[in-house]
């Protein structure tokens, strides 16, 4: 444990600082009522960063990326708030963390070929084809059927609340190859073309409003077995490592803009308005009190998380630990600020660029998306205290 | 870059005061009909492994190493409810050194002088004479007493009025008293050294430490008690619960090494990150004390069972240099952190 005041680290943050300023897009990046200028918006400012050398930044070199070290990519997502550069959460951010990352691991040569720059570039988007209607927190119970017929494998299934899968190009579809109802067992990982005969999708109005998730039919879906990431009936070991990705470096991103979202709401309580400032009042004060504190301390546990990935060790359960306090402060924090804004609250307008309310509307699936409140206690207990299993 | 993963060297002492405070001073020995503690002899052996002057420099006695070992100590005695002299005597022992007295830091280092401390009980006040309550003391103990001017140490000269007062945490022996702020026999002001913020750190470690026995206790209990023919562990009302302690005390700790590091590196925002830790531990400690008794039950009420000590410590620590009151109002009136 020690504070090492490293000049490499300072030169590469001037570095980084630098680059953000003179190229971050200057333009508001249009909001979620318009999904598909917002998808045009992401992939260009992908293309940007390209053309730049900073996309993939946790991609290795020899890959297309630019193979940051974990402390380097953590400094990366701090400026990257500081910034105020847009969050690419859900299209372009689902091919870099997720599918990118899979075919780095486990895909072959051909599909890196292939994959890896069109995702770089922004060219190419993804979506996360997981959960089905019988099957979301039991993953395991999924039933979309893989039968392989010649040199194809036949999709027949739904998936369901698929983030923008309206707007994908391909999906990290997860089959059942093996025996019906073989948990873990007999899953297999394929990349499904979004554009291909047999894809029916349908677009669900989310609870803001817009269009965040999809139902996905697939009807005798032909995809060539050359599209398997890793072995047939070994999907499972693929999904753990495209989870994997999502639980680490590519959390802090989000991490950091709620970070910088909290001190513009801190400043804007200290603001006075018609009836003094929102700091005045002890209860707001106190809240965005412990919310400034329980920020220091996540961004504390990130650290000690770099810190782990840069000496290479295994935090096992320890790193399971993130997901629940983080997605519980957000939606406590997007609370307080629409509780400050009162009245005002109630009018979907104002705040930061993406305004208060979107926010705090969509934080309330930070508990259910990714894995619910209760499946991450249930993992705590279970993993990291050893307490008996619940089933 | 800050750096919060322990080092070998860090964990083999964490290690080694957790094996030693096992076996000496367990939190059993607290309970009603346990067999007596020679207190005065595992005094001396924690003064002999060089715990009291562990963060001191080796030409006053001490081991020369820093706040962090400070803070890993302390969180094991956290965990066994140690008494708050050791806390108290480690800071005399920086009072002493920074004041000059090196004679005196010493004797704080080697366990021949010991101080307790006296909290303040008008946190807000500005007075010459402070009401204070004294933990541990013995009449011959220095005084630690500290406020955002300073710490300094005083002797019982100082004190007046002195009575002694029945406790909360019946393991901590209390004494009520005024304290003349002016007759310090040592005296260092917060612009010199920030031995006050120091303390809120050790505080802190000394609340994770609560707070992570009252999560081991209770997980134990969770895996031994059966009810409805499974144990209660396998509930996820009880479950859920365990969950939310492990992840307060690891935030807490976390939080507490990041304020470590900050306050030994003088970072601008040290004062934010030393309030957040002291206010998320003396959370973390009073919210699983709380559920340490409830997943015990009916014995979770009973003097006989340990569940019961987490939370009567916490409030004194809480208590001690600020409540969480005064520290979420540090925190929020601290300017923006940078990265
Ligand atoms: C905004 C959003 C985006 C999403 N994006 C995607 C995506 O791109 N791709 C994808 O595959 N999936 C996606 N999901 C799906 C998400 O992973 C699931 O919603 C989630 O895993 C929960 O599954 P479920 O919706 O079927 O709820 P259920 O599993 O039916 O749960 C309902 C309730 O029961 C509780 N519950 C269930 N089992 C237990 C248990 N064992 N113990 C205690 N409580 C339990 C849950 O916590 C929850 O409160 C997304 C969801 C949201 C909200």
């Amino acid at each position: 444990m020690e504070f090492r005041d490293n000049p490499q680290e300072h030169a590469f943050r001037e570095e980084v600082r630098d680059w953000l300023q003179t190229n971050r897009p200057k333009d508001r990046r249009p909001g979620d009522e318009d999904i598909a200028a917002q998808m045009g918006f992401d992939r260009a400012w992908q293309r940007r960063q390209y053309d730049g050398g900073w996309a993939g930044i946790s991609w290795p070199k020899q890959h297309g990326g630019r193979g940051l070290t974990p402390i380097e990519q953590l400094i990366w997502s701090e400026e990257y708030a500081s910034a105020d550069c847009p969050l690419v959460h859900d299209s372009v951010w689902m091919a870099l963390n997720h599918a990118g990352h899979t075919i780095i691991h486990c895909g072959t040569d051909a599909q890196k070929a292939f994959h890896l720059p069109r995702i770089l570039k922004g060219e190419a988007t993804w979506c996360q084809g997981f959960s089905e209607p019988n099957a979301g927190s039991d993953m395991l119970a999924l039933r979309t059927r893989g039968e392989v017929d010649g040199t194809h494998l036949v999709v027949n299934g739904q998936k369901t609340w698929t983030t923008f899968a309206h707007l994908a190009d391909y999906c990290e579809l997860i089959v059942r190859t093996g025996e019906p109802g073989g948990r873990h067992k007999g899953l297999t990982w394929v990349i499904g073309d979004m554009h291909a005969t047999g894809v029916t999708v349908r677009p669900m109005v989310a609870l803001d409003g817009h269009l965040h998730n999809s139902e996905c039919f697939f009807d005798d879906v032909r995809i060539p077995l050359d599209q398997i990431v890793g072995e047939i009936d070994e999907g499972w070991s693929v999904v753990l490592k495209t989870l994997e990705f999502e639980r680490g470096g590519a959390a802090f991103s989000g991490f950091c803009q709620l970070a910088v979202h909290l001190e513009q709401l801190i400043a804007e309580a200290r603001k006075p308005g018609a009836t003094g400032t929102a700091m005045d009042d002890p209860v707001f004060a106190n809240r965005l009190a412990m919310a400034r504190a329980r920020v220091q301390s996540l961004r504390a546990l990130i650290y000690m998380m770099v810190e782990a990935a840069e000496r290479d060790v295994e935090l096992g359960a320890e790193g399971a630990i993130l997901h629940l306090p983080y997605s519980e402060l957000e939606q406590e924090i997007y609370q307080l600020a629409v509780d400050i804004a009162g009245p005002r609250g109630l009018v979907r307008q104002g705040g930061p660029a993406i305004g208060w309310h979107s926010l705090w509307l969509k934080s309330l699936s930070a508990t259910i998306a990714g894995g619910t409140s209760e499946i991450q206690r249930n993992t705590i207990g279970e993993r990291l205290l050893g307490l008996p299993r619940s089933r | 870059m800050y750096d919060l993963l322990l080092n070998q060297d860090e964990s083999m002492i964490a290690e080694s005061v957790r094996e030693f405070l096992e076996a000496e001073l367990p939190v059993e020995r607290l309970r009603p009909n346990a067999k007596p503690i020679d207190y005065e002899a595992a005094w001396q052996s924690m003064a002999g492994l060089g715990w009291l002057g562990v963060g001191l420099p080796e030409q006053v006695g001490g081991a020369g190493l820093g706040l962090v070992e400070e803070m890993l100590i302390l969180r094991e005695c956290g965990r066994q409810l140690v008494s708050p002299k050791l806390l108290a005597t480690m800071l005399a022992g920086h009072v002493a050194h920074h004041a000059g007295s090196n004679e005196l830091a010493t004797s704080f280092a080697t366990g021949t002088a010991g101080a307790a401390l006296a909290i303040d009980t008008e946190a807000r006040g500005t007075g010459e004479s402070r009401a204070v309550l004294t933990l541990d003391w013995n009449g011959s103990d220095s005084l630690l007493f500290w406020n955002e001017d300073g710490m300094g140490l005083f002797d019982a000269g100082s004190l007046s009025s002195a009575a002694e007062a029945d406790c909360v945490d019946g393991s901590v022996t209390l004494h009520s008293a005024s304290l003349a702020t002016g007759l310090a026999t040592a005296w260092v002001d917060a612009a010199e050294a920030s031995l006050p913020r120091r303390a809120e750190v050790l505080l802190a470690a000394a609340l994770v430490g609560l707070a992570e026995h009252a999560c081991d206790l209770a997980v134990d209990y969770a895996i031994l008690r059966e009810q409805f023919g499974k144990p209660i562990g396998s509930f996820q009302a009880v479950k859920h619960r365990c969950a939310d302690m492990a992840v307060r005390q690891r935030l807490a700790w976390h939080q507490t090494c990041m304020a470590a590091l900050k306050l030994e590196a003088g970072a601008a925002d040290a004062p934010l990150q030393v309030a957040s830790a002291k206010l998320l531990a003396a959370e973390a400690a009073q919210e699983n004390g709380r559920a340490c008794i409830q997943i015990h039950g009916g014995i979770g009420f009973q003097a006989e069972c340990d569940a019961h000590w987490f939370i009567k410590r916490a409030m004194i620590y809480d208590q001690a240099g600020g409540s969480m009151q005064l520290q979420s109002e540090r925190v929020i009136n601290q300017p923006m952190p940078q990265w």
